[in-house]
Order: structure tokens, then C-alpha cells, then sequence
């Protein structure tokens, strides 16, 4: 296939030697993302980021709690079937047994290679009503998820469905996305996908009018699991 | 009235060609407000343009001419130099030592004459250090109120970053009563070239600007600029709208209403 | 729309822009909430102005860097499994898409928004080949089915009422007619969603690519984004050379001014961070990652005056501050990049003596340079490019000339009081009837009187009453000393 990389670096180094570039120096300032807080207060900061973007925060002190709101969300969306994360992944025990009883089921979210026997399970996964994740962090001063996939996590159980129910340690709260990276300097070597969630899908493309659910989900609702 | 201890005792006053041809009296104002706070004005007779319409149209070759020119002018004195106007001064001091950036003589004769040139309102606040002009500096306007609203031009603004030497001033006289108009920071559409090369353009924006004022339900518009002043005034006058506009300086004029004729003068 | 000069020119864009009522009532509305919003964001920002400073300085240092941050974010991209070309121009790029879909025997394709599409003409060259392509943003949606062009980067179809895309909508996708703007959005999902589970290919922008891991970001709202990246076997992301940063922490840097400065957020609601293809292990996703770098004309542009249009990060301020772009949107300025930053970047990469009009179509009042996240010196470039223009002849005649006299005048202050005085008596005696005023000036002079008076030039010109005023207290002066 053409490529042009030789031609267009050639060029660039050319025209580096004449570059007008005000403002540019050698080196870059100090890192940034040495932002602190305690866990409660970085608790507030998420919850009161995204609540106004329409998202939904509940706090729950321990598994038990946390299952009941579970079913209370699930409950409101339409359907029986699921995407979702592992059981592992989940920091709820009995989580998955709690669905089970109440007769929720999973779709098995594998993707194959093969062109048609992908569509055909994207239009199977298209079914479900509720996605179940968890959340390797979240970032307070905007009210993001940090949604980071594998084998066991799933990209589309946050996306297809129109309800989307995620569960985040609260001890996993940074106060923003630099000392996110800062404590997880390898997040992207380690997974092709790395998403950071804030709030419900949203559009003002009409008229500026705001619409919540246009391609991804319509309803986040977020669990701070406070016991964790 | 105490003005800074180490405030210049002289300066040279830049008139600009605007205000030359089309607005004698308000370059009659400076040099009044000037000299009541006890400044020396030089007026190197030679002016003529800073050359700023040629800079902005792109015909760069002749700009640097002109400011040339003005550099051998106004190098002769040592005296910090006024400019009644934001643009005109935005030129003498950003735009020449980027023009002569490459000129061996002049450029750093551009960065010297950058270095000492003011802006009317910046050289009372920031050099002189007047706070407020009050009674006992200025002779009283002839108005009981006057209600005027201030329109800060663009090079003012954004390109000088004056932003509040022309409200403290105009905060300070007595019997002003300022109303702020919508949008105050919007351009009026002059740009120069820019009113006659896009018309069309210019004058829509010049339509919301005057609309702007309209609504202040004002007697005077004030600006730093005769340019946009000039432009403004144009728009109100085709409206036949009864709205003056005025220079900061005939504002804080000792003594706005003296007509000053040969005949006062002549022996 | 790419950066060919189009038929129509300049000014008569820009005369049927201003006629149109729906355009001025949309564009203020939009122009004017994005303002306050994004004055709001950043108010939330600790520290913005000096992040804004960082981030300038980001912009600056990758790009005097730019050949060895690109081949450090082209091997990183290698490691994580993706492929990475570059194009020299618009006809590469397409060539490299359509051969990456000739493989992959690609039949529909959905795309997120990507500027870079629009500047190469992707979606022709790939409808030429059959391909079935379908803009997923809702708002170039909407402009698609339309078969428009977007008239602002961030609202697309800002131009457009939502009575009109209702008809759209009923006329195209064969919904029952509806003007409300939810029923409306709920329909497109359904149909969009059918297009995202049979799409082939994915086809999306880049926001930044990140040179130490290889990692391309891309910032959205609805979620289309995410599903052009996830839910097709290929996901193909085009992005301009320009568009790296070195690391993470640099990239943390420019999202905390990118949603501010666009839409007023202070993060869009999907920050989709994606390196490489798919990991041996993960479920879904697609199964190859193309990364397609565009050159046309920016490495050009890197050697000269104007490199520093290359800061941009693409969040639409500049349009929202500047009122040359409320009074003619998006459409007028001809080209795939619109307002003040258009200005600048088309004639830049498309050639000054093509698109000579866009540089003048500025009162250089600088709101553009005010809001740039990165603090992008616009007007300067338009006066660098004004320059350019001229010295390739590309300034009316009567003008040049006109500069040129005035200029020798203007150096020579004999002729230059001549000259005024003779002014003076002209527009005097022109003014005579409109009492001081000038109601018509002759072309080409005729644009200023289109609607606005000449005020005559004043009598006595301030040369002459300073004279006078120094006459006079020399007279005073010697009055005084008779006294004594």
C-alpha cells in the first residue's frame, strides 16, 4: 500500500529549519496532576459533577445495599437481558447470583471474526436492556468513569443498551484525569480502549436543544460503592 | 490632584492623520488635558500617518515606509510620546518592531519608540498616575448629567489590553452618568479598508452596533478612537439618530466649549 | 467541501448569507450561548489562564519537534498492533482509505466526524467506488441527507431549523413528520443504529494522537464516535500530522481547554482513548486499527510565517467570538475550515493567491486571538497573509496604487499637508449640501456610504489650531509682561 512517510518527515525536517513557532521552547514544564483530596470529598465533587449532566449517583455501604439499588435500576429498564462485565470485575459479591435469582441473563458478548457472524451478533447484542460494569476510576473534578477494556471488560456493555449501570469503588476516586494517568502511567499499553464516561449520551444538534441517549446510553446510574 | 513623583514632565504628542484632518478638536482636548496636568506637549511638526492602513491592507512595503518616516520624526525628541488613539498607538508599538523585525537600523529604533509610546488614557492612568479628574482640575461641563456610554475600540482593548484607564477616567468626572451598552466589547466594523473592501459585512456589524447604543438610550458615545468614532457617527448620522460622539479627552477638557477663532487671537 | 476555490465567489457567498433571516437568527443563538458557556467553563478552571499558557506552549514544542514526535507515535502505534500511513495529499489519503476497504472487501461504512474527510473529499471517492457511507453525528447527518456542507465545526447543522429537519427527516428516512426534537433524535438512533451493526468500516477524526503510547484520543458527545470505533470489523482514523502531543499528561492538559472553549463542558461525555487494535483476549472491538496521517500542505506550512495556525486544536471559539462569522456563518467563507482560524488555515494550505479573499474578510478586532484556547495570534496571520496577497498581485489596482501615492505622500510632509488641505476642500465642497456630511462617495469609495455619511474634513485642520493656540499664548504671554 502507498505510503508517503519518508516524503512527508522529509519536509517536516525542512521546514523545521525555517519554522516560525512562537512560543516553543526545548523542554516542557514540570508534570502536571498533583491534585489531593480525601475520599469523601472527592465523593462529592464526582457526585455533584455529574448529577447536573443527568447522570445518577448512589452511595452504598456495602454489598448488600448495593445489590438492592442494582435491582431498583434494573427493575426500570426494559427486558431481562444484560451486557455485562464479569462477576470479577464487579466489586459487588453476589452480584451475579442476585441477578440470576431474579431471573436477569447475560448475553455472551464475544465478537467474531468472521464479517456475518459479526452482524449477526451485534444485532443479538442490540437486545438488551441493561449494561453491568464496574469502573477502574473515577475522576472528580469532571464526574468521569474511566471505563479500561479486556477480556473481561467489554467495551460495548457501557454503550449498546440504553441504560447503563456502572459500579465504582469509591477508593478508586482521583481528583482528576492527570493523576489518573499519573497512577496508572501504562493504562493504554495495556488495553487497545481506554473511555472515559461522563454523564448520558448527549446532543444539541437541533436547534441546540438538548437530547439525552442519541447514539450511546440515555440513563447512567452510577454506584459509589463507599465499603471499598 | 497629585500625579506621580516621577511623572515626565514633557511628551511629544502623536496626533494621528484622522484626527488631523477630520478631528481637530479632539486633538485640541489632549493637548488641554495634557498641559493642565503639567505636561510640556511637543508636537513634532512633521507627522503625518503611522501607516497603518497600508499595514493592514498588506501593502507592507509602503507601511514600512511610513513608519520609518515616523521613527526619524518622532527619535528627534527623548520625550515619551502620546497617541489619542488605541489603533494608531497599537501600531507604533507592536506592529513597527514586527514590521522592521529584520532592519538593522530600524529595528531597534522601533523597539526603543515602542518602549516610550502611550495611549492617551494609558499615559494619564499609567504613566502620569491621574486617579480622577475632578472640579478643582477641570472647568465644569456645561451639562447638569450627561449620559454617555463607552465603546472600547479593538486595539484598545485587545490589542493594548487598556481596559479600565478610560472607565476610571470617565468614572471620575463629575456630572458623567455612564450607561453600559450591550456587547460594549464588539467591534464596529471599521477595520480600516476592511468598511469599504467588505462593505456588506461592515455595515451589518455596524447596524448591531449602533442598535447597541441606540438601546443605552444615550446623549454621547465615547471611544478612544476617532477612527470607530468617526465610523459610529457616520452610522448615526445616515440613521438620523441625535447621538455625539466624543473623544475621551473632550470629556476631561478643561475647557470643552471655547471656540477657539483667529480673531480671539490676532492683535 | 475541500479546499478547491468554488465557482461562486467570495462576495456573492457572503450576499446571500447576509439575506438569509434563518441563518442570522440561528447563528446568533448559537454564537451567542457557546460565548457565555465557554466563559463559564472556564471560570471553573483553577488556573485557567496559566493552563491556557501550558497548553500554547504544548502546541509549540510538539510542533518544532514534529518529525521526531511523529515517528515516535507511529512506532508506539506499530507496537500496539495498529497501522499507521501517511499521506502527502487529499488524493493519497482517499487511495489509502479505499485500498484499506478493497482489502477488508468493505461494502458500508459509517463515519464519525472527521474534518479531514471533508477537506480530502473522502465520502465522494469512496461513493464512487459503491461504497455505502453514512455520516453518524447527528448533526452531519442531517447535513448528508440534506447533501450540505457544515457551516460551523461544532454544530454542523446550526443553519438549519428543526421544521426543516423534520421535512428532512420525513422526506428521507420515512418518518412521520415531527418538529420536535426529541421524537426526531429517537428516530435517527433507530436508523443510525442499523447503519452502526452492518457498517464494515469504521471511519472517524482524531482529536490528538499521543507520541509516548501511541494512543489516539477522540472527544464526542452522542456516542457515535464510540460505536464508529467499536461496533465494524475496521476502524480507520484519519488525522492531520499536526494533531500530536507528546505525552499523557500533556493530553490531560489540552482536554481541560478543549470542551471549555468548544461547548462550554468541562469534558465532552466520551474521551475515547484508543491504542492499537484489539488485544488478543478482548471481546469486541474492531479487529485492525489504520491510523492515516494527512500532510496536504501542513508540512509546507510549518516553514513558514504562518506555522502557528498549526496550534489549532479545532474547538470553533474563534467562530463563536468573531462577529465577521455571526454576520455570514460558516458557508460563505467557501471552505472546509470556516471563521477566523478558515482565514487563516485555507489559504495557508489551499494557496493566498486562490483564496486571497478570506485573509480580508476581518476587521482585525482580535475577539478570535482573546478566546483561542492556545492563544493563537490570528489577526497576525491574516496581516502576514495580506502581505502575501499583495505581493502576488492580488490587490485591486486602484487600491495599490491608492496606497502607494498615499504612502509617498505621507513621507514627504509637504505634499502630506498639500494633500490634506486639497481633501479638505474637496470633501467641503461635496459636503456642502448635506451639511458637513458626504451622503455618497464615488467608487470605489462606495461601499463606506453604503450605510454610513462622510463626515467633511473639519475646516481648520489641528495642525493649524495648535499653531494657533501656541500664537496666541505667546500673545498672552507678553500681555502679561507689558502688565508688569
Amino acid at each position: 500500500m502507498r505510503d508517503d512517510r519518508a516524503a512527508v518527515l522529509g519536509q517536516i525536517r525542512i521546514a523545521l529549519q525555517t519554522a516560525h513557532l512562537p512560543a516553543a521552547r526545548a523542554t516542557l514544564p514540570l508534570r502536571v496532576g498533583t491534585g489531593q483530596g480525601d475520599t469523601v470529598s472527592l465523593t462529592e465533587r464526582f457526585r455533584a459533577e455529574v448529577e447536573p449532566l443527568g447522570g445518577m449517583t448512589y452511595v452504598a455501604r456495602s454489598d448488600e445495599q448495593a445489590i438492592e439499588i442494582a435491582l431498583k435500576v434494573l427493575a426500570s429498564a426494559q427486558g431481562k437481558e444484560l451486557l455485562a462485565w464479569a462477576d470479577d470485575e464487579i466489586p459487588v459479591r453476589g452480584l451475579g447470583a442476585a441477578l440470576a435469582a431474579h431471573a436477569y441473563t447475560r448475553l455472551d458478548l464475544a465478537m467474531p471474526e468472521d464479517a456475518d457472524a459479526r452482524r449477526n451478533k451485534l444485532l443479538e447484542l442490540e437486545r438488551a436492556a441493561a449494561g453491568v460494569t464496574g469502573a477502574q476510576a473515577g475522576l472528580a473534578d469532571t464526574g468521569s468513569l474511566a471505563l479500561v477494556s479486556a477480556a473481561t471488560r467489554p467495551r460495548l456493555a457501557s454503550l449498546l443498551p440504553a441504560t447503563h449501570l456502572a459500579f465504582l469503588k469509591t477508593s478508586m476516586l482521583f481528583p482528576d484525569m492527570a493523576s489518573f494517568f499519573r497512577a496508572h502511567p501504562d493504562v493504554t499499553r495495556d488495553a487497545s480502549n481506554v473511555v472515559f464516561v461522563t454523564g448520558p449520551s448527549r446532543t444539541a444538534d437541533i436547534e441546540l436543544t438538548l437530547q439525552r441517549g442519541v447514539h450511546g446510553p440515555k440513563f447512567l446510574h452510577v454506584v459509589l460503592c463507599d465499603w471499598l | 490632584m497629585t500625579l506621580k513623583s516621577d511623572a515626565p514632565r514633557r511628551a511629544q504628542l502623536f496626533a494621528t492623520c484622522l484626527i488631523e484632518t477630520l478631528r481637530p478638536e479632539a486633538g485640541m482636548a489632549v493637548v488641554r488635558v495634557l498641559e493642565k496636568l503639567g505636561v510640556t506637549v511637543e508636537f513634532p511638526d512633521a507627522q503625518t500617518c503611522c501607516g497603518q492602513p497600508a499595514f493592514n491592507g498588506g501593502a507592507w512595503q509602503d507601511a514600512r515606509a511610513m513608519a520609518k518616516y515616523t521613527l526619524d520624526v518622532l527619535s528627534k525628541s527623548k520625550a515619551p510620546i502620546v497617541v489619542p488613539s488605541g489603533s494608531c498607538a497599537d501600531m507604533l508599538v507592536h506592529h513597527y518592531p514586527e514590521l522592521l523585525a529584520s532592519d538593522p537600523q530600524y529595528g531597534p529604533l522601533a523597539q526603543e519608540i515602542s518602549a516610550r509610546t502611550y495611549e492617551f488614557s494609558q499615559f494619564l492612568v499609567d504613566v502620569l498616575g491621574v486617579t480622577k479628574i475632578s472640579a478643582s482640575d477641570v472647568s465644569r461641563l456645561t451639562h447638569d448629567v450627561l449620559r454617555l456610554t463607552y465603546h472600547p475600540s479593538c486595539h484598545l482593548l485587545r490589542g493594548l489590553n487598556i481596559t479600565q484607564a478610560p472607565r476610571e477616567l470617565l468614572a471620575g468626572v463629575e456630572g458623567v452618568n455612564m450607561v453600559e451598552m450591550p456587547s460594549a466589547t464588539e467591534c464596529c466594523g471599521f477595520g480600516g479598508l476592511f468598511a469599504i473592501k467588505m462593505a456588506d459585512i461592515s455595515s451589518a456589524m455596524l447596524a448591531r452596533k449602533l442598535d447597541a447604543i441606540e438601546s443605552a438610550q444615550v446623549e454621547t458615545v465615547v471611544g478612544c478612537d476617532v477612527s470607530c468614532l468617526l465610523h459610529i457617527a457616520g452610522g448615526l448620522h445616515r440613521r438620523g439618530v441625535n447621538i455625539t460622539t466624543k473623544h475621551l479627552a473632550e470629556i476631561l477638557d478643561p475647557a470643552p466649549n471655547i471656540q477657539i477663532t483667529e480673531e480671539m487671537y490676532l492683535p | 467541501m475541500s479546499l478547491h476555490s468554488p465557482n461562486v465567489t467570495f462576495h456573492e457567498r457572503v450576499e446571500g448569507a447576509l439575506r438569509d433571516e434563518i441563518l442570522h437568527t440561528a447563528l446568533d443563538r448559537a454564537t451567542g450561548r457557546f460565548q457565555n458557556l465557554r466563559v463559564t467553563a472556564l471560570a471553573s478552571l483553577p488556573d485557567a489562564e496559566r493552563v491556557r499558557d501550558r497548553a500554547r506552549l504544548i502546541r509549540a514544542h510538539t510542533l518544532a519537534h514534529l518529525d521526531t514526535y511523529l515517528e515516535q507515535f507511529a512506532a508506539k502505534v506499530e507496537q500496539a498492533g495498529g497501522q499507521v500511513h501517511f499521506a502527502r495529499d487529499a488524493n493519497a489519503l482517499n487511495e489509502i482509505v479505499l485500498e484499506i476497504a478493497r482489502q477488508h472487501k468493505v461494502q458500508s461504512v459509517v463515519k464519525g466526524k472527521s474534518m479531514i474527510s471533508e477537506e480530502t473529499e473522502l465520502n465522494h471517492a469512496l461513493q464512487a467506488e459503491n461504497l455505502r457511507v453514512v455520516e453518524t453525528d447527528l448533526g452531519e447527518y442531517i447535513i448528508q441527507l440534506a447533501g450540505e456542507t457544515p457551516s460551523h465545526i461544532i454544530v454542523p447543522a446550526v443553519h438549519k431549523t428543526k421544521e426543516q429537519i423534520g421535512a428532512l427527516l420525513h422526506e428521507k428516512i420515512s418518518i412521520p413528520y415531527t418538529a420536535d426534537p426529541a421524537q426526531m433524535t429517537a428516530a435517527a438512533r433507530a436508523t443510525l443504529r442499523r447503519e452502526f451493526l452492518n457498517a464494515d468500516m469504521g471511519i472517524s477524526g482524531v482529536n490528538f494522537g499521543v507520541a509516548e503510547t501511541g494512543t489516539i484520543c477522540l472527544v464526542e458527545n452522542e456516542g457515535n464516535g464510540r460505536l464508529t470505533t467499536t461496533a465494524p470489523r475496521v476502524h480507520v482514523a484519519l488525522m492531520g500530522i499536526e494533531r500530536i502531543v507528546p505525552t499523557l499528561d500533556d493530553l490531560s492538559v489540552m482536554l481541560q481547554v478543549l470542551a471549555r472553549s468548544a461547548t462550554g463542558q468541562k469534558i465532552t461525555v466520551y474521551t475515547n482513548l484508543l491504542t492499537g487494535a484489539r488485544r488478543n483476549g478482548e471481546g469486541d472491538g474492531p479487529n485492525e486499527l489504520h491510523i492515516v496521517l494527512l500532510d496536504n500542505g501542513r508540512s509546507r506550512v510549518l516553514g513558514t510565517e504562518v506555522a502557528e495556525i498549526l496550534y489549532c486544536i479545532r474547538c470553533g471559539a474563534c467562530l463563536n467570538a468573531c462577529p465577521v462569522y455571526r454576520e455570514i456563518g460558516g458557508h460563505a467563507y467557501g471552505s472546509v475550515y470556516p471563521g477566523p482560524v478558515g482565514a487563516v488555515l485555507t489559504p495557508a494550505l489551499g494557496g493566498v493567491a486562490q483564496w486571497s479573499d478570506l485573509p480580508q474578510a476581518s476587521s482585525l478586532c482580535g475577539a478570535c486571538r482573546e478566546v483561542c484556547p492556545v492563544r493563537i495570534d490570528i489577526p497576525r496571520m491574516l496581516l502576514v497573509e495580506r502581505d502575501e496577497a499583495v505581493r502576488a498581485g492580488k490587490m485591486a489596482w486602484w487600491l495599490r496604487l491608492g496606497l502607494r501615492v498615499y504612502s509617498v505622500t505621507a513621507t514627504h510632509p509637504a505634499l502630506f499637508r498639500l494633500a490634506t488641505t486639497t481633501a479638505g476642500w474637496g470633501t467641503r465642497a461635496l459636503g456642502a449640501f448635506g451639511k458637513g456630511w458626504l451622503k455618497r462617495l464615488p467608487p470605489p469609495l462606495n461601499g463606506w456610504t453604503q450605510s454610513r455619511d462622510f463626515p467633511a474634513f473639519a475646516k481648520k485642520s489641528f495642525r493649524a489650531q495648535y499653531r494657533e493656540s501656541r500664537h496666541a499664548e505667546l500673545i498672552h504671554l507678553d500681555d502679561n509682561a507689558f502688565r508688569e
